[in-house]
């Protein structure tokens, strides 16, 4: 398409180590009045690109042009200062305000007394968002929009401070499928504007529609800039995550001891699971002992999984079944009840409970087993805890000092440990590595692989293609909401799976 | 201004951690010489037990209300209907009395019930639930004894309030009771982790599989008992019945909890401290009685005893949190 134009910010020869590292090696890239799509893997070092363009992290080497000029960000301010703004993945937004206020916050239109001039505040409004044609009322509540809407109100606050550059992280991938499609006609209004926009997804689909150039990221590399049209999906993919010939053969997985013998009967049968809007038609099954991987980039469904098993999301069609029992748990009590065990992505919010030690955390919930008569039993209450703290290997080995002072890889380890004592039957893992240290994510898995020898069946979900398949007895990959595929990793390597997770 | 590092601030901070103890000895000593010697005269101590038992009596369920990051508004109300109700049946309607304490009883459990049941079924707001129920509490109380003392009361319900057991009044008895029982809760009991947790972090709790909604409902149903049980003591000591017999102690209940220790934030405190709370509030009470001080410069020291109580509280979280990161 027309992307002659003049080059507004380029980034040249940008490298970025972490640890000895490279997150970003040489990386030259460079952004017109165009939609530019950066695509690539986990740790691909797209986020590590954008962070540098916004001032949040500064590169060890390489500079950064400004319309010609070079300049260097402290911080994200300073790069908003130059016109350079970002929406961010997750909204962040006032539900309980009106969507003036929310565009406005800050810069009212006042009378001469100081008094907020309502009227005049939602005519700018108005104004603001009558640059992407939205027909969305300014006195409505934020609260009340279709998250499609509440993204397009986010991206009329941002196009309101006049960027020359605006970012857009995976902005849809919280929308349902339909809502999708109306963003892509904004994103190319706002470009239409003399916008230069970034533009980074997972969604090939919406990538190949959408850029006028892509670039794509491999383990810190510049792979390729291509212009939209010259893509098809087939070379997109293969860029992504390499060709099957370079894809190293030694990565498939040896499987080593663990005998994978899918003879030990099912323990648990989902059939035509449907969510709306998230999830649709999807049937699996887990085999008794199995660590069954369930991954998918972000929006893909797959946390809706865990959180239907566990008895958080209700509202949900089709049928499960637990050892050939139909199994529906109302509550997490009741999935508790009936042998689930859930490992929540959000440690801090629902995992542990910060006031209390580690010990205390341990047993929550084992307290059943532990208070028999209603009263503790030191004893047992002692012997759990050491013999669990030994299971998981937690260091330092204490239980009376307080979880918050762990790390957040031993956090996890003690979430996770609060289903080891119980008779779970089915322990359900959501990202059960994020946010934990490089370090610890080894000794996560060696864990889940412990657990199944007891004769516990693990579901794994997770967006981390790779760590999944290098633990996992089968992954399931999700697209959309849908089950694409199912990768064996004792016979296929990690980016088969996401080759087929994005396409 | 370096407010953060200023000494001020970490003599808040200090306060609430070990205060109790401190601003107990303190309050102590400086009343001890204050009224030269007459607040520490045994019939004194004596008397400031008595005034403590029936707040600390509340405290106790309050306590367990707050770790679970609620409030309860009502026990004065509760307090109120269950004396009212209680009368009526031992004077009016000639119902044997000990059947009478349990309607009592059983009164007060009831409304907690109902309290606990709308907070965590319903999730209605708890300040704003227990208010209300403050308001149908205590008007009903008043419809029912008519605007009017009922006295009467058959001799031997004086027990509560009067009697005494080895030389300690029954109310004392009657505290002390219900203190270790709340202690062993909290401390030992799976029911009191699991408030613990709740109050920690209610999500997490949730996650874990703990039967939030039932122990949500069982711990306004033993906020609801103990009122009813401080009504019993009330309506002993004075061998009456009046509406205004609750009057405020829900302030009281929540002062001594939160000078105790129990935060307002939820997850942390216990028993012990709110009793001990309870404590202080009645000497600092009777200490400035002793010493005639005006009765309206003493609700505003009550006053700033709570503030002082609450930002240190809240300073010492904080502090805690910066620790962490």
């Amino acid at each position: 398409m027309e992307a002659v134009n003049e080059p507004v910010v380029v980034l040249q020869n940008i490298s970025k180590k972490f640890g000895g590292i490279f997150a970003l090696n040489q990386v030259t890239f460079d952004l017109r009045n165009e939609i530019h799509s950066i695509v690539g893997h986990n740790g691909a070092g797209k986020s590590t690109l954008v962070r540098i363009l916004m001032g949040a992290i500064q590169p060890d080497g390489g500079e950064i042009y400004l319309n010609g000029s070079p300049v260097s960000f402290d911080s994200p301010r300073e790069a908003q200062e130059n016109r350079i703004s970002m929406v961010w993945q997750e909204l962040s937004n006032f539900p309980n305000l009106t969507v003036t206020e929310n565009l406005l916050m800050q810069r009212f239109v006042t009378k001469a007394n100081g008094a907020i001039n309502w009227k005049a505040s939602h005519d700018l409004c108005k104004q603001f968002l009558q640059r992407l044609s939205l027909d969305i009322d300014p006195k409505s509540m934020m609260g009340k929009l279709s998250l499609a809407q509440q993204q397009l109100v986010e991206f009329s606050k941002a196009l309101s401070y006049d960027p020359v550059v605006l970012i857009l992280d995976e902005p849809t991938s919280a929308l349902s499928f339909r809502e999708q499609e109306i963003l892509y006609e904004k994103i190319i209004k706002i470009k239409s504007q003399g916008v230069a926009v970034v533009f980074i997804s997972h969604k090939l689909d919406e990538i190949m529609t959408l850029s006028d150039r892509v670039t794509v990221l491999r383990d810190g590399q510049k792979i390729f800039t291509k212009m939209g049209n010259e893509l098809d999906k087939d070379s997109l993919v293969e860029a992504i995550v390499g060709k099957p010939s370079e894809r190293k053969k030694e990565k498939i997985r040896n499987t080593g001891q663990r005998d994978v013998d899918s003879n030990t009967g099912l323990i648990l049968e989902v059939k035509n699971l449907s969510l709306e809007r998230r999830l649709e038609k999807v049937s699996f099954s887990l085999n008794k002992g199995e660590i069954l991987g369930i991954t998918g980039v972000s929006g893909s469904g797959i946390s809706d999984i865990g959180k239907i098993l566990f008895g958080i999301e209700q509202d949900y069609t089709g049928e499960i079944s637990l050892e050939g029992q139909p199994y529906k748990s109302l509550t997490p009590q009741d999935a508790v009840r009936q042998g689930f065990g859930y490992v929540p992505k959000d440690r801090k919010e629902e995992g542990i409970i910060p006031g209390m030690t580690v010990g205390d955390n341990i047993v929550l919930s084992t307290l059943k087993q532990i208070y028999m008569t209603g009263f503790v039993n030191n004893r047992i209450r002692d012997e759990v805890i050491y013999r669990i703290m030994d299971i998981i290997d937690l260091k330092p080995r204490n239980p009376e000092i307080a979880i918050s002072s762990l790390s957040g890889g031993n956090q996890q380890k003690v979430v996770m440990a609060r289903w080891i004592s119980k008779k779970t039957r089915v322990l359900i893992l959501d990202e059960p590595t994020r946010g934990v240290d490089v370090g610890a994510i080894g000794k996560i898995y060696s864990l889940i692989r412990d657990l199944t020898h007891q004769g516990v069946s693990v579901i794994v979900i997770s967006s981390e293609f790779e760590e999944v398949h290098s633990v996992a007895d089968r992954m399931l990959v999700f697209n959309k909401g849908k089950i694409v595929g199912e990768i064996k990793p004792a016979s296929s390597v990690w980016e088969d799976a996401f080759a087929l997770a994005i396409k | 201004m370096k407010f953060r590092d200023s000494k001020f601030i970490s003599f808040f901070s200090n306060l609430s951690k070990n205060g109790v103890v401190i601003i107990f000895i303190v309050i102590v000593i400086a009343l001890a010489f204050l009224t030269k010697g007459k607040s520490i005269k045994p019939s004194n101590i004596v008397n400031i037990m008595l005034q403590t038992t029936t707040i600390g009596i509340l405290a106790i369920g309050m306590t367990l209300v707050i770790i679970d990051r609620g409030i309860d508004l009502s026990v004065g109300g509760v307090a109120a209907l269950s004396s009212a109700v209680g009368a009526i049946c031992m004077t009016k309607l000639g119902v044997p009395w000990i059947l009478c304490v349990l309607i009592m009883l059983v009164i007060g459990t009831l409304v907690g019930m109902i309290n606990g049941f709308s907070i965590s079924v319903l999730k209605m707001p708890a300040f704003i639930t227990t208010m209300a129920m403050l308001k149908i509490t205590q008007g009903s109380a008043h419809y029912l004894l008519g605007g009017t003392t009922i006295f009467g009361l058959p001799e031997i319900h004086s027990v509560f309030g009067q009697g005494s057991f080895i030389g300690i009044p029954v109310a004392v008895w009657i505290l002390l009771f219900f203190t270790l029982i709340g202690f062993l809760l909290l401390k030992y009991s799976r029911f009191g982790r699991e408030l613990y947790a709740m109050g920690g972090n209610p999500k997490a709790a949730w996650i874990a599989g703990i039967n939030v909604t039932q122990n949500r409902i069982l711990i306004y149903a033993i906020s609801g008992f103990l009122s009813a049980v401080a009504a019993l003591i009330i309506t002993s000591r004075i061998m009456c019945a009046q509406v205004t017999i609750g009057d405020g102690s829900e302030l009281d209940a929540i002062a001594s909890a939160v000078i105790g220790g129990v935060s307002m934030a939820g997850g942390e405190g216990g028993v012990l401290g709110a009793v001990a709370g309870t404590f202080i509030i009645v000497m600092i009470n009777n200490g400035l009685n002793l010493l005639a001080v005006s009765p309206y410069i003493q609700t505003a020291i009550k006053g700033t005893v709570i503030f002082t109580a609450i930002a240190s509280d809240v300073i010492r979280r904080r502090k805690e949190l910066r620790l962490k990161q």
